[in-house]
């Protein structure tokens, strides 16, 4: 199967896709990389990276990356809590009560701005407004958490209720002649051993966070939300209607660099991980 | 027992909240002006905004035409990866997940520059061409094609030695459920676009997916638009629902 003619054969096959990759991702990407480097597309100077110390100067993008930051950490953390809770629930029903999963990946595959219409009149109350006007920033945003977790925790569940009804049974039944029960069976015996899918399904929560734009967008129907909403994705989308070409640039070359740090650090703590525990 | 029962109760407490936006918009979608029961917003939608139809069909073509596309295009790049060994590919594979994983935003202005340069905005192709070239697809590919076991495709390596009958009769056979739960994904990733269409159509409001038109409609009528905009999803996840969980239930690197 490895020998050249085939692989000739293969290669050959996916010239289309390749060819489609490369056109409408990675080769504009390194234009794009270029424009953060000069200083218009008129004089094309090159000015190194005086771009970047621009936009990492700015205070909106500031206030941007902030905010993305807090906005991944607590939403991350309490979609992990979410998905866990209830996938513990889940795995513990009945058999035939297992189609109730499917209610919590709906929201994953319906459109946003179908429903977008219906959380409107959710968080349009007294109580919301209140807590807009003189909460903190977590409460100011909550709606924004509200459709994260919503939207979000069908894919974990699935994921997790996978790894949960695999764990080899004579483990757990070990475990409870031994006398351990409720929190300790799960923070010795069973957390340990969904550790690598609870490891995957974090990195999935903290990529689907920075995809929640759509939901934020439709959601306050403005490109200028609130302070405390103002995420990067608002500060790259309005810098692109502003044809600010090259902060944009800067900020999808930063947002490339740091994806592709986290992402190769994940891959080595992973091997580790796959190392250490086989499942 | 009493234990289990609270346990059933409250799991479907939750499942009901989790549809709950789905029920409220359906409801929504049944009044009109304070009249508890009626299809007239549906009638508005159908007849006074008769032009919505015609971007709902809009959405129709481009979730189709994406969906087909990458499903056969990403077909063979997946085995490439996940079968074939050749110098740099897991970093070629490495550079295909960071693009999978960084935000719309970070793909807007390359993609913006890539399609002016061809003179593609505002057209239809300028909301299509980047989405069928979605790395997504070649990632579950990939994955599900590495479960395949290498002895039957040496197996029939002897037999044949065209690749595309090996592709077309020995693999495309394994993977009948996970093609569908991938179809599924990707089209109702590509019904949900909103921002390309924003971006990459500004100047063509013909052309738009009714997921942008939407927001535009009168008030009275938004949720019967938000409910027939919803319903091919809903069929979709109806028909479904345990082929794409059984799939993801392998979703990994």
């Amino acid at each position: 199967m490895n020998n050249k003619r085939f692989k000739l054969k293969v290669f050959a096959l996916c010239i289309p896709g390749l060819a489609g990759f490369i056109m409408f991702f990675l080769w504009p990407f390194g234009k794009s990389l270029w424009y953060s480097f000069i200083d218009d597309v008129f004089h094309k100077n090159f000015v190194w990276f005086d771009n970047y110390r621009m936009v990492l100067g700015n205070r909106y993008f500031r206030l941007a990356l902030r905010n993305t930051l807090i906005f991944s950490f607590v939403g991350v953390g309490l979609l992990l809590i979410v998905s866990l809770a209830l996938s513990m629930g889940l795995v513990r029903l009945d058999r035939r009560y297992h189609f109730m999963k499917s209610a919590f990946f709906l929201p994953m595959l319906l459109p946003t701005v179908s429903v977008i219409f219906a959380w409107r009149l959710v968080f349009d109350n007294d109580v919301y407004f209140a807590w807009m006007k003189d909460g903190g920033p977590l409460l100011q945003t909550l709606p924004i958490y509200v459709l994260y977790i919503w939207k979000n925790s069908g894919v974990n569940i699935i994921l997790l209720t996978a790894a949960l009804s695999q764990l080899p049974g004579e483990i757990i039944e070990a475990a409870e002649l031994d006398g351990v029960r409720g929190l300790k069976l799960f923070r010795y015996v069973t957390m340990p051993l969904i550790t690598p899918v609870m490891f995957f399904v974090g990195i999935l929560s903290f990529v689907n966070s920075l995809k929640i734009f759509k939901e934020s967008y439709l959601f306050y129907g403005t490109n200028y939300p609130l302070d405390a909403a103002y995420n990067i994705q608002y500060y790259m989308n309005n810098h692109f209607l502003k044809f600010n070409y090259h902060n944009l640039a800067c900020a999808s070359a930063i947002a490339a660099i740091i994806l592709t740090i986290i992402i190769s650090l994940i891959y080595k703590i992973q091997n580790k991980f796959t190392e250490d525990v086989s499942i | 027992m009493k234990k289990r029962l609270l346990l059933l109760i409250i799991l479907t407490i939750l499942a009901a909240a989790y549809v709950f936006p789905v029920v409220l918009t359906i409801v929504n979608s049944l009044r009109y002006s304070g009249s508890a029961f009626t299809l007239r917003q549906y009638g508005e939608f159908f007849f006074t905004n008769h032009t919505a139809m015609l971007y709902f069909w809009n959405s129709a073509l481009y979730a189709g035409a994406i969906t087909a596309v990458s499903i056969i295009v990403s077909f063979p790049l997946g085995f490439l990866f996940a079968k074939v060994r050749f110098r740099g590919r897991d970093a070629l594979f490495f550079v295909f997940v960071v693009v999978m994983l960084l935000p719309f935003q970070a793909t807007l202005l390359p993609n913006y520059i890539q399609l002016r340069d061809m003179k593609l905005l505002n057209t239809p192709l300028a909301l299509m061409l980047p989405m069928m070239f979605t790395p997504f697809a070649v990632f579950l590919y990939r994955q599900f094609i590495a479960a395949i076991p290498n002895e039957l495709l040496e197996y029939a390596t002897l037999e044949t030695s065209s690749v595309i009958k090996l592709l077309r009769h020995v693999v495309m056979p394994q993977l009948k459920a996970p093609i569908s739960a991938l179809a599924v994904l990707i089209f109702c990733e590509s019904w949900n676009m909103v921002e390309q269409a924003i971006i990459f159509a500004s100047e063509a409001p013909d052309i738009m997916p009714l997921s942008v038109v939407l927001t535009r409609l009168p008030e009275d009528v938004v949720f019967a638009g938000a409910t027939i905009y919803m319903y091919p999803v809903l069929v979709v996840f109806l028909l479904f629902r345990e082929t794409l969980q059984k799939a993801m239930e392998k979703f990994r690197w």
